[in-house]
């Protein structure tokens, strides 16, 4: 379930170990059977338990949402070789999720300790300097969130889309990133990691803008208006006559 | 082009004539009423009015009254006034062209254009004045003290003397216009045009008659008539709010011709 | 021949029509959406008159014009700033050259809406009685007289047969119209900032969505093109359908109205009022008098008629006596 506007837009710290909104990890099923997959809340309790099918003619992506309200899908399907993918839209409980072997005690794979080859992929919408770490072997970098400056929108200017890549091995690279609002940050797991991103330094955009603001919206009526004041009269009697008469 | 036309047939005056005729008899039967003595339980004189007349009226519903009251005749010299009666039997009116009422040939027929004529048949009743009634003390023959005798109003009759007279009349009618401001009043009234009684001897008598008749119609009784053609048919088609006046411009208005009485009207609303 | 005969000018039945014919004020709105704009209109009108009347032979008549005043005339403007979603895409796909699952995405990123909820903005009001003066309504109808009594009245009555209401046009308003959507749409910007989110969200948005400005949005939004007249006339008649709006709303007032009423019973002699002792011969019992009153005398109206005839109307009737 897509986020809404709140609680997105009050994230300012995204964790890989705690899913919540507008975050997404992404784990490949190389070998075709039959896992367990179990979503639990930070205290250990199971959420929800999936049945994931890894086989040669299942769709070649599953996405699961572990957060999901009604409780995750009892069972999911994947093509082998391609990945699963796990999401939550729970407003409040971050959550983890463990894969086992269908009957298996033991996890194989768990969340909040990312393997290599695992993606790990966020939405930073507000404006400001971030710090991007890997709590495991404390590797860190810089990202950079630009300010969605009007004045650049008005002179043609339009913010970057598509994602933005880093690697997460033994360091993070690259050590200082930019991005636009609306990009999403997609991390390539290399080492074991667990992925956080803080909010150091919001950007509230540069002071002179709101002042910019009022002005462009004064213009910008005075002109489109302004325009459309200078056409020529009208004569309501130009308009044909409608000719069916209702009774 | 005038706003409002009105016209009437006369066929249908006259079935409005007999039809108040019949419902109303007060406006057509004017009485002075004779007097009648009697004596009631105690020995006292009571006196009451004795309407006498030619013709009978027929009874009126509840509430309507036969005759209208008229003062009783004088004539100089005699000591108490005499009833009478003035009875309109028949009343016929005729539009041009004249196709109800046939004229005496004094009204040199046939009827003119934009004329009408009117027949009536009118019925005098006049009281006989006995000698002895004609001094106060000879009014004792019914048994009256000359104090009573002398508070006798009007002669005791029973019958009158009866006459019977037709008259016929041609007239027209015309627009007086009074200039008062700031807007002139427009008056349709009444003209005669001649008066012929019918059956009168000796020839003089009824011409004097005729004469009187006509001086007494154009001198008191015709300036008092002013029809209201403006208001009737506003007022019959409920129109509010508005000021009829005659269409000028129109060889005639009001117009008596075929057999209809015709009014145009220009209408200003408010 | 009947008894009487009348005749109504065209000239005279239209001024008796317009007596009857004023009304009371009659209320309408509707609304409409389009696309994200919601518009609503809240009007008052009332009826004036007849304009110019028509007899066609026969018992119709053509009202060519029927003019109405407008007391009201208030629209209304919602606007829902379109979702905008964010991120939503294919983080990870196979490139279209693979050997196998070539273009498949293997991982979408689910993304989230930066805008929701309907209406963002408003609804505010937009008052345009000030352009009253420059909208033009054309309303014609045909009717049809006819004779019915009434109570103690023989009335005409003038029954709607079919109404015709034009859409209605805008007179160039001389700039009144510009400035009064000027003027809504800067309270539209203003109310949406200061009751939305933080500047850097609305400046997220309006980056993703190409905007500069709030009131650039707008704009876009309101597609308003060269004309502003033409524009509010096009929301009101095609979109809102103002004039069939107008039609509802005027035609259970048109229906029937009484254009001539005539006394039925006709009153032949009126009443009167008068002394007891000015007459006699009455049957019993007298009157006690001093006075009394004598009832009128009246009579039925019968065979009445009503057509037209070129320019002129004309009723008939015979009297019952």
């Amino acid at each position: 379930m897509p986020a809404t506007t709140r609680s997105f837009t009050n994230s300012v710290e995204f964790d890989s170990a705690s899913l919540g909104r507008a975050a997404s990890i992404a784990h490949r099923m190389p070998q075709p059977g039959r896992w367990r997959l179990e979503a639990r809340n930070g205290a250990g309790r199971v959420l929800a338990r999936t049945l994931v099918r890894v086989a040669g003619g299942a769709p070649v992506a599953a996405a699961v949402n572990v957060g999901a309200p009604d409780g995750a899908p009892p069972e999911v399907a994947v093509r082998t070789g391609t990945y699963l993918s796990l999401h939550s839209s729970l407003p409040r409980d971050p959550v983890f999720a463990l894969l086992f072997a269908e009957e298996g005690e033991e996890p194989l794979w768990d969340s909040r300790r990312l393997e290599p080859g695992d993606g790990f992929a966020c939405l930073p919408l507000r404006p400001g300097r971030y710090r991007l770490a890997n709590r495991l072997n404390g590797a860190e970098s810089v990202l950079t969130v630009a300010y969605p400056d009007p004045r650049a929108t008005a002179k043609g200017r339009r913010l970057a889309t598509g994602p933005v890549r880093v690697r997460a091995g033994e360091r993070i690279e690259p050590v200082d990133l930019a991005m636009d609002p609306g990009q999403p940050l997609v991390v390539d797991v290399a080492a074991a990691a667990q992925i956080v991103l803080t909010l150091e330094a919001p950007d509230d955009g540069p002071p002179e803008l709101a002042e910019w603001k009022a002005q462009r919206n004064e213009e910008t009526l005075a002109a489109f208006f302004e325009r459309r004041t200078r056409a020529t009269p009208r004569h309501g009697s130009d308009r044909g006559r409608d000719s069916s008469g209702r009774s | 082009m005038a706003d409002l036309y009105a016209a009437i047939t006369d066929d249908a005056v006259n079935r409005i004539i007999n039809f108040v005729h019949a419902r109303a008899p007060y406006l057509f039967n004017y009485v002075a009423p004779s007097v009648r003595i009697d004596k009631d339980q105690s020995g006292n004189l009571v006196m009451q009015d004795l309407w006498v007349t030619c013709s009978p009226v027929p009874d009126t519903p509840r509430g309507i009254p036969k005759y209208r009251r008229i003062p009783p005749f004088q004539l100089p010299g005699i000591a108490v006034k005499l009833p009478c009666s003035i009875q309109l039997i028949d009343l016929t009116i005729d539009f041009h062209p004249g196709d109800i009422v046939t004229l005496p040939a004094q009204l040199n027929p046939p009827l003119a254009a934009q004329r009408f004529a009117l027949n009536a048949m009118v019925q005098f009743g006049l009281a006989c004045v006995p000698p002895e009634a004609v001094r106060l003390e000879g009014l004792s023959r019914y048994g009256l003290n000359a104090d009573y005798a002398r508070r006798l109003e009007v002669l005791p009759v029973d019958s009158l003397e009866c006459f019977l007279i037709q008259i016929f009349a041609i007239g027209h009618l015309f627009v007086e216009t009074k200039p008062p401001t700031p807007t002139p009043l427009q008056n349709i009234r009444v003209a005669v045009d001649g008066l012929e009684i019918v059956d009168i001897e000796p020839k003089g008598l009824e011409q004097a008659v005729e004469c009187y008749l006509v001086a007494m119609l154009k001198g008191a009784i015709l300036p008092e008539i002013v029809l209201g053609l403006e208001r009737i048919p506003v007022n019959a088609l409920g129109i509010q709010a508005v000021t009829p006046s005659l269409t000028p411009g129109l060889p005639n208005n009001p117009a008596v011709e075929q057999n209809e009485l015709r009014v145009w009207l220009d209408l200003a609303f408010s | 021949m009947s008894d009487v005969s009348l005749s109504v000018s065209e000239a005279a039945f239209k001024a008796a029509f317009n007596k009857v014919y004023p009304s009371i004020s009659l209320p309408f709105d509707g609304s409409t959406s389009l696309g994200p704009i919601w518009i609503g209109v809240d009007a008052v009108i009332h009826i004036e008159g007849a304009g110019d009347i028509d007899f066609e032979d026969g018992n119709t008549f053509l009202l060519k014009e029927l003019d109405i005043g407008w007391d009201k005339l208030i629209l209304r403007l919602g606007i829902d700033i379109p979702t905008v979603k964010v991120g939503k895409f294919c983080v990870l796909r196979m490139p279209d050259d693979a050997p196998f699952l070539a273009g498949e995405c293997l991982w979408e990123f689910p993304g989230g809406e930066v805008f929701g909820g309907a209406p963002d903005i408003g609804p505010i009001t937009i008052n345009l009685n000030a352009i009253i003066p420059y909208v033009v309504s054309e309303i014609s109808g045909r009717y049809k007289i006819s004779l019915a009594k009434d109570g103690a009245k023989l009335v005409l009555k003038a029954d709607v047969e079919s109404l015709d209401v034009d859409p209605i046009s805008i007179n160039d308003t001389f700039g009144k119209l510009p400035a009064i959507l000027k003027g809504a749409i800067a309270v539209a910007a203003a109310q949406y900032l200061t009751s939305h989110p933080p500047a850097w969200l609305i400046d997220a948005a309006l980056g993703l969505l190409g905007f500069p400005s709030v009131t650039e949005l707008l704009l876009d939004l309101l597609d308003i093109e060269d004309d502003v007249e033409e524009w509010l006339m096009d929301v009101l008649n095609v979109s809102i359908g103002i004039d069939n709006l107008i039609y509802q709303a005027i035609l259970d007032e048109v229906l029937s109205k009484a254009v001539f009423e005539i006394p039925d019973p006709y009153e032949l002699v009126p009443s009167v009022t008068a002394d007891v002792a000015d007459f006699g011969g009455f049957p019993d019992p007298v009157p006690p008098g001093p006075k009394f009153t004598i009832k009128p005398e009246k009579t039925d109206i019968l065979n009445p008629s009503a057509a037209f005839d070129a320019d002129t109307l004309h009723i008939h009737f015979d009297l019952g006596v």
